[in-house]
């Protein structure tokens, strides 16, 4: 089973990365988000790995936190592009600089 | 006496600005009458310790000390009080004149819109300068001095409306400043030579002589008490700083009243009286303030006898009268200097509150060429008016006469009889221009309708000339007596019997002025070995009798031409000394010289400097600031509101963080 | 050897959808290549034996949060990105540069991990590596959430409450459209 140890570090890197880039690369702040939750998926499958092959119930237990702030952070998140599309008809990252201010 | 409750004397006019500064909104009228009382209360306490010291039941001097100020190095500074006999003289006449000119000011300022805020001020004004007489140390006293200073800035410009008003408090401003610089020079040096500020170790090192940088006659010491002088010639208005006075008459006139008389002008003669151990160890500079003395009272006397505004009459007549307070000290006799201070505080007082009381109710109008008449409608003032021009001008047995009559003897007596003539003159001017202000005011024709026209006080609604409110007239009687009494405090030895008696004040100012008195008097007896003059008592007589008969020949000639033929003599003795008269009339251009020679060379200094600042300094700023400017605009890129550059930022640090904990 | 090739597809899947979450064009198809990552992630999750978190993987992750971001996409209506790039291209092409970068030094760090001889590696890591997959036991997971992790549970309890709040807060006046505020308060 240890390659599947391997597997699942490196797969896992690489979504983060993918997702990290995503970040970088995407406009449309709803993308950015889901890249987002790919990198949070890519925890998780670390964290569930290692839970797995120590036989230790904290990163299940982890996992589930994880879980359930991806979902408070979605429910903010999208709540709060509604407002912006609203304000400025657009929710693509590069025409809002309003942090700027 | 508990000596804590000296503390009340400042603290109670202080507790009157509180007062009136801060709630004098709600307090309206009572505001004026807390700052009255309390006064009134330093008034008193003021008066039990100067009587109980002159009685001997209170021993002096006493020291409060409050709390450390500074201690920077070697400097150390306590806030703390020094209350010797000189001291006390000058609580005593401070005080009381000061609530005198409160309770004048409570009819003076009636209904003044600004009337909390006058009081305000003058509580303020009031308690800087019992710090000024109070503090023992020098620090202190500055404290005082500029309090002093600041405070008659405030008041001469009261009036804030009134054009010339703010310009006038600013020149007493600035004129003051350059008298400091030399008070602030002045301490540095005695700092570098005693390493105190401390006046009572001061004047003891001066005493004791070992000091070598305090060496009798040496160019430090001249040095240092010129500077003094300096600063005296600010606060007190001696040549060349007078100029700022006259000017000050923009400010009410109880403010005027309390200036002249009271407070502020005597603080440069009190500096010097306080410090003359030091002053005795420099002859030089006893003789540039004895010429100087002399020359501002000639000039101010001279400047005095033609000016028509009354007020201004009486502001050259104090700087006349301060120039006579120097005399005395520059020529050694400093208890006649004090003393002229105390009784010139009830006459120059009770003048300008006289002057206060016929402005107030003959509708603000200052030129004497439009006053007259005045005695019929006013006679409690015109009485005590009269009284203070007798004291003035040196009429037995008036104040004046015994102070001033003093001052002329000593400077006869020390030899400098091109001074002394310079002293007999004024005198003569003294009681020329003080009668022709009053015979000018309250006698003769009433010029009040022709100058107005006719009808202009009814239709007005103000009606005729009226005496004033008793608050005004009560402190004119009660200054009266002072004028009247006040010289009886220091009778010649002359009159208490020959030799060897001096009279009250001298006496009780002995411990004081001793070192200085001992100074002198061991110069005089090496230089003259043995020679000393003796002038008797006949020619003290003869000389007294002289300066009776030149104040009368001064009221006669005032009399023949303020009211006899008036106005036709005088035009014609102004026709006749025509240049003499633009002399005395332009004031000697004074002020046109200050703006020729010191504004104009100041505005050259200040275009060059203008141009140092224009093209070096802010030369110097650009370059620091393009500097800046061009940093941030190459950061601002980094600040441009875009989530994503941030989220670069953030991987950047991420990875030098991996960096870190992998490798390291 | 069937295990392996499953493993391997769910793999292959995973971060083939993962590409095209972020080079999908429309955020639709995004959305659903997300949750195909999602769905094969719960699979590896069957994989390891742990059933749970493969369980809460595709309840909580593929079936609510993907569908509130559908819902969201839907709701605005968002088409294709179009209009020019107002940003600076040069976050991106660094973004890649650093990006490589992390992905270079963590694969390195994996590496270490992995050719380290396993006596010489961390206790922990060694014994039960090479062993089957033990299944953690849910009870245990639920004895840890009540025990050591109470204070983190009530918190995230709080923290979801807040979230619900917030969100009703922020989007209320939107999702009503055509309806005044006065209407709603009345």
């Amino acid at each position: 089973m240890t390659y599947m140890i391997h597997g699942n570090l490196i797969l896992a890197m690489a979504i983060f990365t993918i997702g990290m880039l995503g970040i970088l690369w995407k406009r449309n702040a709803i993308a950015i988000f889901m890249c987002v939750e790919l990198m949070l998926n890519a925890a998780n499958l670390v964290f569930v790995t290692f839970a797995q092959s120590l036989g230790q119930a904290r990163g299940v237990a982890v996992f589930l936190f994880v879980i359930t702030v991806a979902a408070a952070e979605a429910a903010v998140g999208l709540a709060l592009f509604i407002k912006v599309f609203n304000d400025k008809q657009t929710i693509e990252a590069d025409r809002l600089d309003m942090l700027q201010h | 006496m508990n000596p804590q409750l000296i503390l009340l004397i400042p603290v109670l006019p202080l507790l009157a600005f509180l007062a009136n500064g801060l709630f004098g909104r709600w307090l309206g009228r009572a505001g004026g009458w807390l700052a009255v009382l309390c006064m009134g209360g330093s008034a008193v306490i003021g008066a039990v310790l100067f009587i109980g010291a002159l009685g001997g039941r209170i021993a002096l001097p006493v020291d409060v000390t409050l709390w450390q100020w500074l201690a920077v190095g070697d400097l150390s500074v306590r806030v703390g009080f020094h209350v010797d006999q000189l001291t006390c003289l000058m609580l005593f006449f401070v005080t009381l004149v000061s609530s005198l000119v409160f309770l004048y000011s409570m009819g003076y300022m009636e209904g003044d819109p600004g009337f909390n805020r006058f009081f305000a001020y003058m509580g303020l004004f009031d308690f800087s300068m019992l710090v000024l007489v109070l503090g023992d140390s020098l620090p202190v006293m500055f404290v005082g001095w500029e309090g002093v200073g600041l405070c008659s800035y405030l008041l001469i410009g009261y009036y804030l409306a009134l054009p010339g008003a703010a310009d006038a408090g600013k020149k007493a401003f600035i004129v003051n400043r350059i008298g400091d610089f030399g008070f602030l020079v002045a301490m540095c040096m005695l700092f570098k030579a005693t390493g105190t500020l401390h006046i009572q170790t001061i004047l003891g090192e001066a005493a004791a002589g070992a000091n070598p940088l305090l060496r009798a006659g040496g160019a430090f010491v001249t040095a240092l008490t010129l500077m003094l002088f300096l600063g005296c010639t600010g606060k007190s208005a001696q040549i060349p700083l007078f100029v700022w006075l006259p000017d000050a008459m923009a400010g009410p006139t109880p403010v005027s009243a309390l200036i002249h008389a009271a407070t502020m002008v005597t603080a440069g003669v009190y500096l010097m009286v306080r410090l003359s151990a030091l002053f005795a160890l420099a002859p030089a500079t006893m003789l540039v303030v004895a010429i100087v003395a002399a020359l501002t009272a000639f000039v101010a006397g001279s400047i005095a006898l033609t000016q028509r505004d009354i007020k201004k009459v009486l502001a050259y007549s104090t700087v006349s009268q301060l120039g006579y307070m120097f005399l005395a000290c520059g020529v050694g006799a400093f208890v006649a200097g004090i003393f002229h201070v105390f009784t010139h505080a009830f006459f120059k007082g009770l003048l300008f509150l006289g002057a206060g009381s016929v402005i107030h109710s003959a509708h603000h109008e200052q030129d004497l060429f439009n006053l007259g008449g005045l005695r019929r409608a006013m006679p409690k003032t015109a009485v005590t008016f009269f009284i203070a021009c007798l004291a003035i001008a040196g009429i037995p047995p008036l104040a004046g006469f015994f102070s001033k009559d003093e001052i002329l003897w000593q400077t006869f007596a020390s030899g400098r009889l091109g001074l002394w003539v310079l002293g007999v003159v004024t005198a003569l001017m003294t009681a020329i221009y003080s009668f022709r202000a009053y015979f000018l005011t309250f006698e003769g024709e009433s010029r009040l309708e022709k100058a107005h026209g006719h009808g202009h006080g009814d239709a007005h609604g103000h009606g005729a000339v009226h005496e004033s409110p008793a608050t005004m007239t009560i402190p004119l009687i009660l200054l009266a007596v002072g004028a009247v009494g006040a010289g009886f405090l220091n009778l010649p030895p002359l009159f208490l019997g020959g030799e060897g008696k001096e009279g009250v004040v001298s006496t009780f100012l002995e411990p004081v002025l001793a070192p200085a008195r001992e100074i002198i008097a061991a110069r005089a007896h090496m230089a003259a070995a043995g020679e000393a003059v003796h002038h008797g008592a006949g020619l003290e007589v003869g000389l007294m009798l002289f300066s009776i008969a030149l104040a009368v020949a001064g009221l006669l000639l005032a009399r023949h031409y303020a009211l006899k033929a008036w106005p036709a003599a005088a035009d014609r003795a102004a026709h006749r000394f025509g240049s003499l008269y633009q002399l005395s009339y332009h004031r000697w251009w004074w002020d046109d010289f200050y703006n020729l020679a010191v504004a104009g060379g100041l505005r050259g200094v200040a275009r060059l400097a203008t141009w140092f600042d224009r093209w070096i300094i802010d030369g110097i700023l650009h370059t620091i600031g393009g500097l800046a400017s061009l940093g941030s605009r190459a950061l601002r890129g980094l600040q441009n509101g875009q989530v994503q550059s941030y989220a670069l930022g953030f991987l950047v640090g991420v990875n030098v963080v991996v960096w870190l904990v992998l490798w390291f | 050897m069937l295990i392996q090739s499953i493993y391997g597809i769910f793999c292959f899947v995973a971060l083939f959808s993962a590409l095209l979450v972020v080079f999908s064009p429309h955020p639709v198809y995004g959305a659903l290549y997300l949750v195909t990552t999602m769905l094969s992630i719960a699979g590896l999750f069957v994989l390891m034996n742990a059933q749970l978190a493969a369980a809460f993987q595709v309840i909580v992750y593929a079936g609510a949060i993907m569908v509130l971001f559908m819902f969201v996409i839907m709701l605005l209506n968002l088409g294709r990105q179009d209009g020019p790039a107002v940003r600076t291209r040069g976050v991106r092409w660094w973004g890649l540069v650093f990006g490589g970068v992390f992905l270079a030094q963590v694969v390195a760090m994996v590496a270490q991990l992995v050719t380290r001889p396993v006596g010489a590696a961390a206790p922990s890591a060694a014994p039960s590596a090479a062993a089957a997959f033990a299944s953690v036991r849910i009870h245990e997971v639920a004895r840890l959430l009540m025990t050591d992790y109470v204070y983190a549970f009530e918190m995230t309890s709080v923290l979801l409450l807040i979230a619900i709040v917030g969100a009703v807060v922020l989007a209320r006046r939107q999702l009503v459209q055509g309806v005044s505020e006065e209407d709603l308060r009345s």
